[in-house]
């Protein structure tokens, strides 16, 4: 028997109907957008000064210490040891990148997919990727054996990971220029993020970078030790290590000049 | 005018801004101490037959102090070398130089910069030659290690910059007083330097007694859509009409390929005004130094590689395209040894190392090789 349909039915199943489609990013995955916040706010801070320890894992061991300013993801940062490179700047301001070399006083163009003193974190690596605003998410669940060929996957942090973890898969949304078209994030238990996955549009591994020893870092839980591994070069690594933060320090928005760095390289 | 009257005012400005600084740094600042000890080793082919090779041995010390309170500050950079050199006749000479490279006191806050002293405050984008530095003594741009181009390193001065900012539109404006210098330099400069995204630019006016005035400038910015290249250009002229010099320059950083830092260069410099013959140049100028590309009309062209891996490497090729076809390769390696040292390994070889050539006869060699040692402290 034919069941007929009023306007106001038609309206009532054009609307579930739209909401139907739209609905995937968020229905079943309650709180992804309050997840992304989180993480948002956990790396990304108004006004910060680092202290903070850069150190490449290769053929040849170095060690950088740095200050870094920052301000959302803008930072400047000067090396204060090795003493043959103390001095060095490097500005990140609004995806443009500069280096200040004080040994030849110049100020040389760089572009945030450029690597930091010759390591594995690139300016939008030490700056982060924009999850909010550029990667449209979504909840995404692993097999096993997906699990199980994740490279440099932590047995003892990931126990338990596929049944109580959960894994993000961002896609750069349509327009956004961003350094990494795709990125999978995996948070713990706790909903901590522990890992970033860094992927080109065709699947291709780029990076991974692991959160690490988180704790109290100037009053805020944050991770402690950051440590990055790109697909290029398997045996080395870098690692990241804040030691101090201070949220309270003011941060003249001069800073973030490219005419300001020789005169913050002598401060 | 600013002339030997004036000098000696700064002078005495400079000294009372020095015992101002030294007499409130211990209250309300922190003095640092550094520097290096250098030693470093130059084997090199003379280009005239009768000299021969050379072996030069070179011991450097160089100190820095640096005094700073919250917004003064003092520093003074000093060098001593002391040379040893044999060549092929068995002559040996020792030498011993010092060399004040700078010395200065700073006011600095957020806004405003004052600089008294010797300084080295402007410098170009380029990587060859940096036609709008109108105040510093022009450099050779055969080296690639820039702390070999030369031990001018700074003038004397005494600066004014304001800094200013409306949401990330960034400025500067300075205006400087040289005391007395050489032909060359400008006496009364300002300049403006503004940064809005990833567009940089820079105009100077250089201003003397009794000379026409000289102007200079850069842009340096990303290229829209295709940010890992780097367009960049230097000018400097006579009253924009005469004793022009024009470089544009190209940067690739082809950067998610590579771990580390690379970064390669590409430049082309035109001096349409320069001589035809560098004979007749040091006829003309007596008692100058002729530095490559400043002094004949010439087209040059340069290809640099630059690679960050913890240690370092560059690799360079300069040529001019006219009559002369002469060039040179250049390269730079350096290495860090600890915390506190750097090993360099570096050298240049000229192409066609005809004694007529430019670059062989800018460089009196016909290649050079050099190894060096830095410990800082």
């Amino acid at each position: 028997m034919p069941v007929a349909i009023g306007r106001s039915g038609l309206l009532t199943i054009l609307f579930l109907t739209i909401f139907w489609a739209a609905a995937p990013l968020y229905a079943g995955e309650p709180g992804l957008t309050a997840l992304l916040q989180e993480i948002e706010a956990m790396l990304v801070e108004d006004q910060v000064r680092y202290s903070a320890t850069i150190k490449i894992w290769g053929a040849q061991e170095t060690e950088y210490a740095m200050t870094i300013w920052m301000k959302g993801r803008d930072f400047v940062s000067r090396v204060e040891r090795p003493l043959p490179d103390r001095g060095t700047v490097y500005l990140n301001v609004n995806r443009n990148a500069w280096i200040y070399y004080p040994s030849i006083e110049k100020t040389v163009k760089s572009t945030n997919k450029q690597k930091i003193l010759g390591s594995d974190f690139s300016f939008t690596d030490l700056g982060s990727v924009n999850l909010l605003a550029d990667y449209d998410c979504r909840i995404i669940k692993l097999t096993v054996e997906e699990y199980a060929s994740l490279p440099y996957f932590n047995r003892e942090v990931m126990a338990g990971f596929p049944e109580k973890g959960l894994v993000i898969e961002a896609v750069a949304k349509e327009g956004k220029t961003v350094d990494y078209p795709k990125i999978r994030c995996f948070l713990d238990a706790g909903r901590k993020l522990i890992r970033e996955e860094f992927y080109t549009l065709s699947g291709r591994l780029l990076g991974i970078l692991t959160f690490e020893d988180y704790g109290e870092l100037g009053g805020k839980m944050k991770p402690r030790r950051m440590i990055m591994r790109t697909a290029f070069q398997q045996e080395r690594y870098t690692v990241l290590i804040y030691e101090e933060a201070d949220y309270e320090v003011e941060i003249p928005p001069v800073y973030f000049s490219e005419s300001y760095l020789p005169r913050l390289s002598r401060m | 005018m600013v002339g030997p009257g004036r000098q000696k005012v700064f002078k005495v400005c400079w000294a009372a801004a020095v015992f101002f600084l030294l007499q409130s740094s211990p209250a309300l600042g922190r003095i640092d101490f550094s520097g290096k000890l250098a030693a470093e080793l130059v084997y090199d082919d003379l280009l005239t037959a009768s000299a021969g090779d050379t072996l030069v041995e070179t011991v450097n010390f160089n100190p820095n102090l640096k005094i700073r309170t919250d917004q003064l500050a003092g520093f003074l950079d000093l060098s001593g070398d002391c040379v040893f050199t044999e060549d092929a006749l068995s002559a040996e000479r020792t030498a011993l130089t010092f060399t004040v490279n700078k010395a200065y006191v700073a006011y600095e806050s957020p806004r405003w910069s004052m600089v008294l002293g010797k300084n080295r405050f402007l410098k170009g984008v380029g990587y060859g030659w940096n036609p709008s530095d109108i105040t510093n003594p022009q450099k050779s741009p055969l080296y690639q290690d820039e702390r070999k181009r030369g031990n001018e390193e700074g003038v004397e001065m005494a600066s004014v910059s304001y800094f200013g900012w409306a949401g990330r539109f960034f400025y500067e404006v300075t205006l400087a007083l040289l005391p007395a210098f050489s032909i060359n330099q400008a006496k009364k400069v300002i300049y403006t330097k503004f940064n809005y995204g990833s567009w940089e630019g820079f105009l100077v006016g250089g201003f003397q007694d009794q000379r026409p005035p000289l102007y200079g400038g850069y842009f340096r910015t990303a290229v829209p859509y295709a940010d890992f290249l780097s367009l960049y250009g230097e000018f400097q002229s006579t009253e924009l009409r005469r004793n022009n010099k024009f470089l544009f320059g190209l940067q690739f950083n082809p950067a998610l390929q590579f771990t580390g830092n690379l970064q390669l260069q590409a430049e082309f410099f035109y001096h349409p005004d320069g001589g035809e013959d560098l004979d007749d140049y040091l006829q003309q100028h007596p008692g100058l130094t002729p530095v490559l590309g400043e002094t004949l009309r010439h087209y040059y062209y340069l290809a640099a590689l630059y690679y960050d891996l913890s240690s370092r490497f560059s690799l360079g090729v300069m040529k001019n395209a006219d009559q002369d076809q002469s060039g040179i390769v250049s390269f730079l390696y350096s290495r860090f040894i600890g915390q506190e040292a750097m090993l360099n390994l570096g050298g240049y070889y000229v192409m066609t190392a005809d004694a007529r050539r430019e670059f062989a006869r800018l460089t009196q060699r016909n290649f050079q090789v050099y190894t060096g040692l830095s410990i800082y402290f």
